[in-house]
């Protein structure tokens, strides 16, 4: 079959496929993640788990007029290579080549930069409340955000301020239950039991003021790109709840989730 | 602010829940729209103006120094790194007196010193602080951090007309011949005093230096050469401070008198009146008149 991925530079060509050549899509770029991760290090787990998230996050928004946060910003190997960075990203974490983190200064598709977790929820409010001031009323506001990152205060001071707003704010969970190693903590637990249908009838973030989807599955295209389509709809601060698999497409990864973060 | 803000459509102010000890009640009464209380969230308040400051507002971050130090990440990571020009208004910083230990604010100059791209502003008295603000919100490309204590001003007639300010420009108070004193900020009117009450004094120079960073280098130079002695006095830590950057700078430049460092030695002061702290700190008038007293005697 001939490759989508040697037609795809910017995210404007991938809107050009139909939703059913995505998966091809995603089959391709995990291979293109991992043969570079191979040879040159990296980061490897986070940014295989999003790749069918990536792609449906380019494929439904207009990016880079509206604006996607990638928090931690490991897990945006995909990003880069589908946002103008994928003949250069054997660069990647190299001096003088592309960071390993989004940075601002190296694409406007890199809202904002990071590094450090938790921050993301923060980043994008501001510029939420910025499209208001400024009557940029359609504009759509994503942060990627990992179970284990929502878990720190800054996470909860942002979603204190968010919830209390009408700004367009979607906060994705991308919830795989590690960061580096296995998250911890009794939101990880109640995750665990939103996931087996067991938690209590009260959603956590419904009583913040977010509008909660899911949990879908993070690694179907077809239901992503759906459930985007329809929360682009839906006006102020949402939640969606995304259940991916750290390392997904790479067998040892998948099993050995720790040691496969950053394999040398 | 409120006076700027009606102007300069983009300005927006947040504070982490001190509407009321930053003032910025005044803004959030009178433009409810653009003043925003984010509850105790010091890393949120700062990390919200960097997303702000994406989009070409001009947000004023509002935050006592002593609780800036709570946020000292997000300072760095996501302001700082990405150059955004975020404004912060460093309130209560110094000895703030009987809150004690846990609220002085006598780190921010030493912690935030050695941040690249940061800009660091203290006014002597309102009009600097108004005309930085105003500078600011021109545009500097560039965050800064504008750090006042806590109090009253000490002009009658505070609401001055607006003028630009030079970055890192100095202001030379008054020409002296033996001894410099530099000095950072609000204490600085200390000096102005002390020099009052000293007999000889024509022997004494005094620099308000305005900027703990960039520093005005040009105009250290020809103090370095020109006078036996230098003093510099902040209200804030001696380890990493303003004398400790001017200090640098001297050897830098070879230059090789002594520079007499007043500040805040390395131990935490508990509670009292600020004077009394002050002595304690031997930053007080008397205690800084008997240090130029015994340089004028050698």
């Amino acid at each position: 079959m001939e490759s989508l991925l040697n037609y795809i530079t910017y995210p404007e060509d991938l809107r050009k496929l139909s939703v059913d050549q995505l998966s091809q899509l995603a089959k391709e770029l995990r291979e293109f993640i991992i043969d570079i991760v191979a040879t040159k290090e990296g980061h490897l787990g986070a940014s295989l788990g999003v790749v069918e998230l990536t792609i449906a996050l380019h494929y439904v928004f207009n990016t880079p007029d509206d604006k996607l946060i990638w928090d931690v910003g490991h897990q945006a190997y995909g990003h880069k290579i589908l946002t103008g960075r994928k003949e250069i990203f054997d660069t990647n974490r190299q001096l003088g080549g592309i960071s390993g983190f989004p940075k601002r200064s190296e694409s406007s598709y890199d809202a904002f930069g990071t590094g450090h977790s938790s921050t993301s929820i923060s980043a994008i409010l501001g510029m939420a409340m910025a499209a208001q001031l400024n009557g940029k009323n359609n504009r759509q506001h994503i942060a990627v955000i990992g179970d284990a990152s929502i878990a720190s205060g800054m996470a909860f001071e942002a979603l204190n301020h968010l919830g209390s707003t009408n700004s367009n704010v979607l906060v994705i969970l991308n919830d795989n239950a590690i960061g580096i190693d296995p998250s911890v903590g009794a939101l990880k637990k109640y995750l665990t039991n939103v996931k087996k249908g067991i938690a209590k009838d009260e959603n956590i973030f419904e009583c913040l003021n977010f509008h909660y989807t899911g949990p879908i599955d993070g690694h179907d295209l077809n239901a992503l790109v759906n459930e985007l389509d329809h929360l682009k709809l839906v006006a102020g601060p949402k939640l969606l709840h995304v259940i991916t698999t750290k390392g997904k497409g790479l067998k040892k990864a998948e099993e050995n989730q720790v040691t496969y973060h950053a394999p040398r | 602010m409120v006076e700027l803000a009606q102007k300069n459509k983009n300005i927006v102010g947040i504070t982490p829940a001190m509407p009321t000890g930053s003032s910025l009640k005044y803004m959030m009464e009178q433009i409810p729209g653009r003043a925003f209380d984010v509850g105790i969230a010091e890393q949120h308040a700062v990390t919200l103006a960097a997303g702000m400051a994406t989009e070409g507002l001009v947000p004023f971050c509002t935050i006592y120094s002593t609780f800036l130090q709570r946020a000292y990440d997000q300072v760095i990571h996501d302001v700082a790194i990405q150059n955004l020009p975020v404004i912060f208004c460093l309130d209560r910083a110094g000895i703030v007196g009987q809150d004690g230990a846990t609220h002085h604010g006598v780190y921010d100059i030493a912690y935030l010193r050695c941040v690249p791209n940061l800009y660091i502003f203290a006014p002597m008295n309102e009009t600097e602080l108004r005309n930085m603000m105003y500078t600011a919100q021109l545009g500097l490309n560039h965050p800064i951090a504008i750090r006042y204590p806590r109090g009253r001003g000490v002009q009658e007639k505070w609401q001055t007309p607006f003028e630009k300010i030079e970055i890192g420009k100095a202001r030379e108070l008054k020409k002296g011949s033996e001894i410099a004193i530099l000095t950072i900020g609000h204490i600085g009117n200390t000096i102005s005093t002390v020099i009052k009450e000293i007999a000889e004094k024509e022997k004494i120079g005094h620099y308000d230096m305005q900027f703990v960073k960039p520093l005005d280098k040009n105009l250290l130079i020809d103090i370095f050469k020109h006078y036996k002695h230098i003093i510099t006095l902040e209200d804030g830590c001696k380890m990493g401070g303003f004398g400790s950057a001017i200090l640098e700078l001297a050897n830098e430049l070879g230059h090789t008198q002594k520079i007499h460092i007043l500040g805040i030695d390395d131990i935490f002061l508990e509670h009292g009146t600020v004077e009394q702290l002050h002595e304690q700190a031997k930053i007080d008038p008397l205690s800084i008149t008997k240090h130029i007293k015994m340089l004028l005697n050698e």
